[in-house]
């Protein structure tokens, strides 16, 4: 007798490729009717892990040749993913085994990039498959036929699951989700992500209630980590060192490989490479390409094209390349500096030999001692399997109030069996009566008070009780604000006179208050009003206060590799390359201070050109860092007066102050204790402004703001402009007790200044051994956060002379 | 003389002149299904109520765009009957906006004047123009500023030579900039005028 998934078999056979066990457990799990969560690496195999079962099914029980003028939707399989530009790709991968094993299937995509037929194939349920992103998948759900095209739904698959579990795109897919099994009868759901620190958790958010497998993929992947270990030993490490001074090795591995891909951190560091790697490049100057977000479509569209086809040579990139787009022909992939997390640098080591069942290879290229350190923790960890978790965000009222008015569109809702269904999503399973009657209130009647909302008109309860919405333009309004994708935005650094001097990160300059110090652009700045999108500041006058300075636009190392390079750095004789040519440094470290050490916090109390550092340890990632060195600053500086500077890297912080003090423990548990964690937080950062900023994503999403169309502005909407900040100051003014304002303040102490993990950190400190040592220099690992200290006083020339002076005269010392 | 609270008195007509009071914007937004308190009409009519008993004007003129939208009956309406109580032996000029199609028939007890109104050596209009050999004092196009050196955007009246732009009443307003080089202006800050340009 035949195996039940015999057709796929025979058909990878004449491909010759192989099965791998994990895509045949899918298949029979799919095909008896079960639902679950598949982990594993892009380019193992997933996409035909998850669709095998649909096929199988469709080969099974081929669907009867349908009788003219039947208009009974043939929609079988919801593919859902999240970017709009991975669509088009998984629109060809799910044709072609389609058409190869003769499935009389059309495959449509719903998004809002898709042809006009695409479109109408798809709303009118003429697609046996539909490519779509969770906001298309609302918008469909706005209409109310959407209850017959999702009639006959066999098969959900959510591609990519890991980019929206953690974010309000993945909030609003729970919830259409839940809408989903109201429609269709039911049907196996399976999730595609890549592995999760918390896979049981990112399970149970897609498939709430039911009794679903995760399966594991290819795991372990074979994943080939090479480190290029500079020639010279060093004992002081400091940012930017290292990066260009390999450019003549990776050159030359680039010139080994077929095609490849160099990872950056940042968009000026994939710059410098790209900028450096052209004035060597012996080939063609079109084989090497550049990709990042600021570039124009058109140019990212063409280098893409060019991997695609093999016509470049190499690509240097920031994240922009990090989604699962396929491109085959990449053989190498480098990344240039830290890799901030582990999932993060597993997720680009796939995108080389984008094959199933051939092994990832990423070659790391240092910026800085201590990341030789970061890649062999990172290795570890992969080989542990201890990667991050993405945590699901809760209770987002703002989702939800819009989510109300799309089913209220969409044929109507009865207030009880919504909320019963809302409950079903893992997002809102908490929600309280109270909470589900403000948003209710929002939709209907505008607000709590009812008094200070007349005439408003958006959801209206009819005499049945079903909740609709009755006007037509509120409707076309809705449907066009549908979605909730919004991107972090930079904010103008001005002086007073007008004089533009850069643009830093909303998230840095949020957290000063007026009249707060700090360094950009070489000078020292204070700030005097943050307005409008744009930060006022003028140069500042000596005198005490805290001065901050901005780190630029490099994301924090995640807890989870800081924790691994901790464990790394404790002990003094690890194996491996990297750890072997660190071996100096640590031991100076050793020597000087002391090692980081389980359960123990190591602190130092350094006198240095006449300033003295306390440097803390926590190994919590850059932003967490930061935040404990603000807290700490702001209880300090109530009990001393004197100017304290802060700084923080990945490994932890350092604050500078021009005098000597008594240091300690008591001291720094007072500044390091988790007590009263809220207050002094308020003390030390605006969450006004913060709010009044965070409000602009609500807004949006719960349809305070008029949706403003690419191009032309549609001429009903012209009497309906007005900004978030408008409205912001209005409900502040006439409903403080707004729903949404709460809902904006929640979101500054939950996603802005990640409380959680602030306080978790310290309460971890707060646990640990205080180990404080008072060396007589720097020490290995305070040398980079001094360093870090005067960059952006300082010509970016002065700077580096500076660093290596007094790096080479430590060396001297200590060799 | 002119206010930080965006209106013009004119002593010797005893008259207070604003522009653009837009009465009933919010309840234009909640009829299109934007959810916004209202409030902000009641706030506007009592600072024109404080400027008057500050100026012991008898005279108001509204420079156009009154009303923001349909006179249905609404919250607005209410606040204006109320406050229109309060203040019955006001004279009420208002020239009708491009927001005001509904004013003649809203029955509000004030002089309607379609188009302009001449009182030497001014003309009182909507909408700047540049026909008119008098001086003209207009409203319409909301200037706001962005001036060197205070980097937020502010109310401002933009004075000129044949005529002069009051800035809009209404708290809940946006706003057009205006190029601040070479031109007149009183920028309203708080409570105060600020007088920029030559």
């Amino acid at each position: 007798m035949n195996a039940i998934d015999q057709p796929l078999l025979d058909w990878f056979a004449q491909r010759a490729w192989t099965v791998a066990p994990f895509q045949r457990e899918v298949w029979r799990r799919f095909l008896r009717g079960e639902s679950g969560l598949l982990h594993t690496p892009t380019g193992s195999g997933k996409t035909l892990a998850a669709f095998g079962g649909p096929l199988l099914q469709a080969l099974q029980s081929p669907a009867p040749p349908r009788a003219k003028g039947d208009r009974s939707t043939q929609l079988r399989v919801l593919w859902i993913t999240p970017l709009r530009a991975l669509a088009a790709d998984s629109v060809k991968s799910l044709r072609m085994p389609i058409d190869e094993l003769g499935i009389p299937w059309t495959v449509a995509m719903r998004t809002g990039d898709a042809s006009a037929r695409d479109r109408r194939l798809s709303k009118e349920g003429r697609a046996e498959v539909v490519v779509i992103t969770p906001e298309s998948l609302a918008l469909m759900l706005s209409y109310p036929e959407s209850s017959d095209v999702f009639s006959a739904l066999s098969a959900v698959i959510v591609d990519e699951w890991h980019e929206l579990i953690g974010n309000k795109r993945g909030v609003l897919l729970q919830l259409c989700l839940a809408r989903l099994r109201k429609l269709a009868p039911p049907y196996p759901c399976w999730g595609l992500s890549a592995t999760l620190g918390n896979l049981d958790e990112a399970r149970d958010v897609l498939l709430p209630n039911f009794a679903a497998a995760i399966v594991s993929g290819a795991t372990p992947r074979a994943f080939k980590l090479e480190t290029l270990v500079p020639a010279e030993t060093t004992r002081f490490p400091w940012a930017g060192h290292l990066g260009l001074s390999q450019l003549k090795p990776v050159l030359e591995r680039l010139l080994e490989a077929n095609t490849s891909i160099v990872f950056t951190n940042t968009r000026s560091q994939a710059e410098l490479w790209h900028q450096a790697l052209a004035a060597v490049w012996p080939d063609a100057p079109e084989t090497l390409a550049l990709h990042h977000g600021s570039l124009s479509a058109e140019l990212r569209s063409q280098a893409e094209k060019g991997l695609r086809e093999g016509t470049v040579r190499c690509v240097v990139s920031t994240s922009s390349l990090d989604l699962g787009v396929d491109f085959p022909a990449v053989d190498l992939v480098f990344q240039i500096g830290s890799p901030k997390g582990i999932s993060r640098l597993l997720q680009r080591s796939g995108r080389a030999k984008h094959r199933p069942g051939e092994p990832g290879h990423i070659v790391c290229v240092p910026a800085h001692a201590l990341e030789l350190a970061e890649y062999a923790a990172a290795r570890d960890s992969v080989a542990r399997g201890d990667i991050e978790p993405r945590h699901p965000p809760t209770l987002c009222l703002d989702v939800l109030a819009q989510h109300c008015v799309t089913i209220a569109l969409g044929g109507g809702f009865v207030a009880e069996a919504l909320l019963a269904e809302v409950r079903t999503t893992h997002a809102f399973a908490g929600l309280s009566d109270e909470m589900w009657q403000q948003t209710i209130d929002f939709v209907v009647q505008g607000g709590a008070a009812l008094s200070n909302y007349p005439e408003y008109r958006k959801v209206v309860r009819d005499d049945e009780g079903v909740f609709r919405v009755p006007d037509r333009a509120v409707a076309t309004r809705h449907r066009l604000s549908i979605g909730t994708i919004t991107s972090d935005s930079a904010i103008d650094v001005r002086f007073m006179k007008g004089k533009r001097l850069g643009s830093i990160e909303e998230a840095f300059l949020s957290r000063l208050r007026p009249g707060d110090r700090f360094q950009f652009a070489g000078r020292t700045l204070t700030l005097v009003r943050l307005e409008n999108m744009a930060a006022y500041v003028r140069v500042a006058k000596a005198g005490n206060g805290v001065v901050p300075r901005w780190q630029g636009g490099r994301m924090p190392l995640s807890s989870q590799l800081g924790a691994a390079v901790e464990r790394l750095l404790s002990l003094p004789r690890q194996a491996g390359r990297e750890m072997i040519h660190l071996r100096p440094l640590i031991q100076t470290q050793a020597e000087m201070s002391a090692l980081p050490a389980k359960q123990t916090l190591l602190v130092e109390w350094t006198q240095f050109d006449d300033k003295w550092y306390l440097t803390v340890y926590p190994f919590a990632g850059r932003a967490i860092n930061e935040g404990i060195a603000a807290l700490a600053t702001t209880r300090w500086s109530r009990l001393i007066t004197t100017t304290f500077a802060y700084t923080a890297n990945d490994y932890g912080l350092i604050i500078g102050l021009p005098r000597q003090t008594l240091m300690d423990e008591v001291l720094l548990r007072e500044l390091l204790s988790p007590e009263k964690l809220i207050e002094d937080l308020l003390a030390c950062v605006n969450v006004g402004e913060l709010s009044r900023r965070q409000f602009r994503e609500i807004a949006r999403i719960a349809g305070l703001l008029p949706p403003s169309m690419p191009g032309k502005k549609p001429r009903t909407a012209r009497h309906l402009q007005a900004s978030a900040g408008l409205i912001f100051d209005v409900l502040q003014r006439f409903d403080p007790g707004h729903v949404l304002l709460s809902q904006a303040q929640r979101e500054v102490f939950e996603a802005q200044l990640d409380v959680r993990e602030l306080s978790a950190t310290l309460a971890r400190c707060a646990r640990s051994t205080i180990h404080l040592t008072e060396p007589i220099y720097l020490s290995p690992l305070a040398f980079p956060l001094w360093a870090e200290r005067w960059r952006a006083e300082w010509s970016n020339e002065a700077w580096k002379d500076r660093v290596a002076f007094t790096s080479e005269q430590m060396d001297l010392r200590y060799s | 003389m002119l206010f930080a609270d965006r209106a013009l008195f004119w002593p010797r007509a005893s008259a207070l002149l604003i522009a653009d009071l837009h009465l009933g914007k919010a309840d234009a937004f909640r009829a299109a299904g934007i959810a916004l308190p209202s409030g902000g009409t009641r706030h506007d009519l009592d600072r024109i109520g404080t400027l008057i008993d500050r100026t012991k004007a008898a005279r108001l003129i509204v420079l156009g765009d009154m009303l923001h939208g349909s006179t249905k009956p609404k919250r607005w309406r209410e606040a204006w009957d109320e406050w229109h109580g309060r203040h019955a032996t006001l004279c009420i000029d208002v020239i009708a906006g491009n927001h005001d199609r509904a004013l003649a028939s809203a029955g509000l007890d004030v002089v309607h004047h379609e188009d302009a109104l001449a009182i030497a050596p001014f003309e009182l209009r909507h909408a700047p123009s540049q026909a008119s050999d008098a001086h003209v004092i207009c409203g319409h196009v909301h200037p706001v500023v962005r001036l060197p050196g205070i980097m937020k955007r502010w109310s401002a009246f933009v004075i000129g030579e044949e005529q002069t732009i009051l800035p809009a009443f209404s708290a809940f307003t946006g706003g057009a900039e205006v190029d601040p080089i070479g031109a007149r202006l009183a920028v309203c800050n708080g409570a105060e005028i600020a007088l920029f340009g030559p």
